[in-house]
């Protein structure tokens, strides 16, 4: 009895130590090639957006793809703070050096979309001096995390495991 | 084991990603202070400016890139292995920031830095006797540049030379010569024999220098569409147009001058001016547009506050400027047609370039890029340049696909010689031009830029290797169409209204008021670069108080009809390419008007570092002495005279009169000049012996089909004789 009871934890053991174990190894790798190609993608789309001074409809797309490839779903949230360039009336300043404080006006995901995925414009444009950023982040459960949350309570759905985010001023104006 | 190899993949590409970014910063840092640079030199004013703009823009972009990468204290010296070229493509040529191997110059004392050989120095250097330290055999003289031997290399135990090649070697990072967009055409057969060097530009500026059936050209001008203009005086060549238009010296300024741009009439009206100018208290005792410039300047410091003054003479200037811009291009664009229409692509004589990539040799330091990718070849290509029915300044036109091709071939090449003379001197890693994406090509030849090449910095396991390209599109150099701001006249510098782009929805917003007035253009430059002080005074100069409208121009992001418009086009199914057909396409006529007085308003006020001081041509008839007592003189050769402004007759007084322009006896000859036909000139020659003498006969009316004749209109005292020592024609 003794003996069939220590076969049987030997048993569990093994599956454990066997395949359980590499398992989790292994998603953990995947995520972190995933992890790999969405810095990049990010980090692409966005220079090159505020280097030409456009979001165009192909290099969303090609981040899109990018992202797809990792086999997750992602949010993909991006953020254009407008630069103002009306800072008050001009005259009233004395000193050369000051010309008011830059503000800023902020464009979302929804309105960038709402234009590059517009078929006659396929562009969103920005200017130079503006500000351009992209967050992503997976919203579905990696294998990892589904093999994480049995070993760890912490682990929940609202944390992401692969994420990446990237911001500039933009350096040319669109056309 | 696999994860420290993912690990440090990982690391490698966000190391990668994050000096692309750096590199990128870097490089916008570099360009915005070039921007602010020329938005506050007078260009006109500073020879060789634009040099040291480039080269503190230079210092910029190593000082930020080494801040960036945080390595300040040994910035520049430590970066400067790893930036095998800085390319800054400007409006009519290209600089390249590379290192190039120099010989090096002997130095004794800081003084003596520029390393020239002065007597003293020479005896030092045991030049002039005793044991010679100079290489023998080279004959130096005091004022030589003395370089250091390169003992190891060429033997020998001399310490100095003054030949080159003997000296010793260093790598300097310098700024390379600027290299201009030309291209040189030869056409050897009929009609007409061309062999001419056109300078090309980032827009339809051109410089042409070369020779036409034996003629000599210098014309210098914009390339516009055939007959887009009318309404000018085709008599006249293009300096001379813009001259009586605008006044030039002590020239009056045309009163009202007027013309026709694609069907829209645009006039300048003398009194607005004159009016102005008396308001404010000036006067109205000016004669050319330039004074009346300088009168605004001064008005827009001193008068602020008498805004309508202001705003009559900027717009009316600009009207002026405008219909000489139009003018001037109109008889210069005429005469590109008539005499280059017939180059093709072929003609092109780019043998060097040729040779260079047909010898495989020079293919190993560029990266995979095959032929093609570094060079297109125009061989056996007969497609015309100067097609007569096409808008050169459309992008799909001949002229400019061509003329983008030219430039692209002329930077490659030059790019890539100086990355592979680089790789040859760096043995730790192997430098490669990388190749540039087509879309980044648009931008770089499009608009003022700055592409910096960084590679060899280590980045974990991989070597980095990559470019970044900035573009400016608020510079003095040049004029982008789209970066023109408009406002309506009475609203300018009122410190209420808005500025817009001229394709801005806003225009159209309230239809009830659908009129809009007279329009004042700016460039965007002017607005981001107020000139606000100067080195003198503290106070404010000058600053733009309208503001930026938040549809076009804050957002940027509108419908514009420089993008792809749905609302503003006649047909929106057409895809406008040239502009003048996007402007044209506009709803008011205000504002079509508008477009084309703005951009040749902007374009007529650009500094040109390039601009050729005389647009003419000229050809030597005769060549040959021909001497002349009283009796007559053909001038030979000269033949049809349709396109001839002006003989230039050279003579020289012979013969043995011996009174004949001594003092108190200086007599005058007068000559007799015609063609013939109704053309009759009368000019006077003084008697002086054994001296040139040119008269200058204008020949615009003349037909000149029988031969020019010239005789002696009086007697010729004694045995004095005359000789023509050249005739010298010249073209329109």
């Amino acid at each position: 009895m003794g003996d069939s009871l220590m076969t049987v934890i030997a048993i569990f053991l093994a599956v454990i130590l066997m395949f359980l174990f590499p398992m989790v190894a292994v998603s953990e790798r995947v995520d972190d090639i995933s992890q790999l190609a969405v810095d990049t993608a990010v980090t692409d789309f966005v220079d090159n957006s505020r280097a030409i001074g456009k979001v165009t409809v192909a290099n969303y797309e090609k981040l899109v793809n990018a992202l797809n490839a990792t086999g997750n779903s992602y949010v993909i949230e991006m953020e254009r703070q407008v630069l103002d360039e009306n800072v008050g009336k001009k005259t009233a300043w004395v000193n050369k050096d000051v010309k008011g404080e830059n503000k800023y006006i902020s464009i979302y995901t929804s309105q960038i979309l709402d234009d590059i995925l517009d078929k006659d414009k396929g562009v969103h444009l920005m200017k130079e001096g503006d500000n351009f950023s992209c967050t992503v982040k997976n919203d579905n459960v990696t294998a990892s995390q589904t093999f994480r949350s049995v070993f760890y309570s912490i682990s929940s759905n609202n944390t992401y495991q692969v994420g990446a985010q990237h911001s500039g001023m933009v350096t040319a104006t669109g056309n | 084991m696999f994860r420290i190899i993912y690990g440090l993949q990982v690391d490698t590409i966000s190391t990668e990603n994050s000096y692309n970014t750096k590199l990128l910063d870097a490089t916008y840092d570099a360009m915005f202070a070039f921007e602010i640079n020329t938005a506050n030199e007078e260009l006109s004013s500073v020879a060789d400016s634009m040099r040291s703009m480039i080269l503190a823009s230079n210092n910029v972009l190593l000082n930020s890139l080494a801040t960036n990468l945080g390595i300040s204290n040994t910035s520049k010296e430590k970066l400067q292995p790893y930036i095998p070229a800085v390319l800054y493509t400007l409006y009519d040529g290209y600089y390249i920031y590379a290192p190039t191997e120099t010989s090096k110059v002997a130095r004794r004392t800081k003084e003596e830095e520029n390393g020239l050989v002065t007597s003293s120095d020479y005896r030092f250097f045991g030049g002039d006797n005793g044991t010679s330290l100079i290489e023998q055999g080279t004959d130096a003289v005091y004022g030589d540049i003395l370089y250091e031997y390169d003992k190891e290399k060429k033997g020998g135990a001399y310490e100095y030379t003054t030949i080159k090649e003997n000296a010793k070697k260093e790598t300097d990072y310098v700024l390379k010569s600027y290299v201009q967009y030309s291209a040189r055409y030869v056409k050897e057969d009929v009609p007409k024999k061309i062999d001419v060097t056109i300078n090309y530009t980032l827009d339809n500026y051109l410089n042409i220098v070369g020779t036409i059936d034996g003629v000599y050209y210098t014309k210098t001008g914009y390339l516009i569409k055939k007959d887009l203009v009318s309404g000018y005086n085709e008599s006249l060549n293009e300096e001379e147009a813009k001259d009586q238009i605008l006044g030039k010296q002590d020239n009056q300024a045309e009163q009202n001058p007027g013309i026709t741009v694609n069907g829209e009439s645009i006039s300048a009206d003398w009194g607005m001016i004159s009016g102005a100018l008396n308001q404010l208290g000036y006067g109205d005792n000016i004669k050319t547009i330039s004074e009346a410039e300088d009168y605004l300047k001064k008005a827009q410091e001193e008068k602020a506050d008498q805004l309508k003054e202001i705003q009559d003479l900027e717009c009316e200037i600009g009207k002026y400027k405008a219909i000489a811009y139009y003018a001037s291009s109109a008889i210069f664009s005429n005469w590109v047609y008539d005499n280059l229409g017939d180059l093709t692509y072929e003609n092109i004589n780019n043998d060097v370039m040729f040779n260079y990539y047909e010898n495989a040799g020079y293919y190993q330091s560029t990266s995979k890029a095959g032929e093609s990718d570094l060079y297109y070849s125009f061989e056996g290509n007969t497609t015309p340049i100067f097609n007569k029915e096409q808008d050169p300044e459309d992008t799909e036109s001949n002229f400019n696909t061509h003329r983008i091709e030219v430039i692209k071939n002329s930077i490659k090449y030059n790019l890539n010689l100086a990355i592979s003379a680089y790789c040859k001197k760096n043995d730790f890693y192997d430098f490669s031009l990388p190749v540039i994406l087509d879309e980044e090509w648009d931008k770089i030849i499009s608009n003022v830029s700055i592409v910096s090449f960084m590679q060899g910095w280590d980045c974990g396991l991989d070597i980095y290797n990559n470019y970044e390209m900035v573009s400016s599109t608020n510079n003095e150099l040049m004029v982008s169409p789209s970066e023109i701001y408009y406002v309506e006249k009475e609203k300018f510098n009122n410190g209420e209204n808005d500025y817009h782009r001229i394709d801005c929805s806003e225009w159209h917003k309230n239809p009830e008021e659908n009129s809009i007035g007279d329009l004042i253009a700016f460039k965007s430059k002017e607005v981001k670069y107020d000139k606000v002080s100067t080195t003198t005074s503290q106070g404010a100069k000058y600053d733009h108080k309208n503001f930026a409208c938040y549809t076009c121009i804050n957002t940027n992001n509108y419908n514009s009809l420089f993008r792809r418009n749905i609302d503003y086009w006649e047909k929106p199914e057409k895809k406008y390419t040239a502009y003048y057909d996007k402007i044209a396409s506009l709803q008011n006529g205000n504002l079509i008007r508008a477009g084309y007085i703005g951009i040749a308003k902007e374009r007529q006020s650009t500094y040109k570092t390039n601009a050729l001081p005389v647009s003419e041509g000229y050809k030597i008839l005769i060549n040959t002495n021909q001497v002349s007592s009283n009796s007559e003189v053909i001038l030979h050769g000269v033949g049809d005279l349709e396109k001839v402004k002006e003989l230039q007759i050279t003579l020289q007084v012979t013969g043995n009169e011996t009174n004949a322009g001594a003092a108190g006896k200086l007599q005058i000859l007068t000559l007799n000049i015609s063609d013939g036909e109704g053309g009759e000139a009368y000019k006077d020659i003084i008697l002086i012996q054994s001296k040139d003498q040119t008269i200058t006969v204008d020949v615009s009316e003349w037909k000149g089909e029988n031969g020019i004749t010239m005789k002696p209109n009086n007697t010729i005292p004694g045995t004095v004789a005359y000789t023509v020592k050249s005739v010298k024609a010249i073209y329109k």
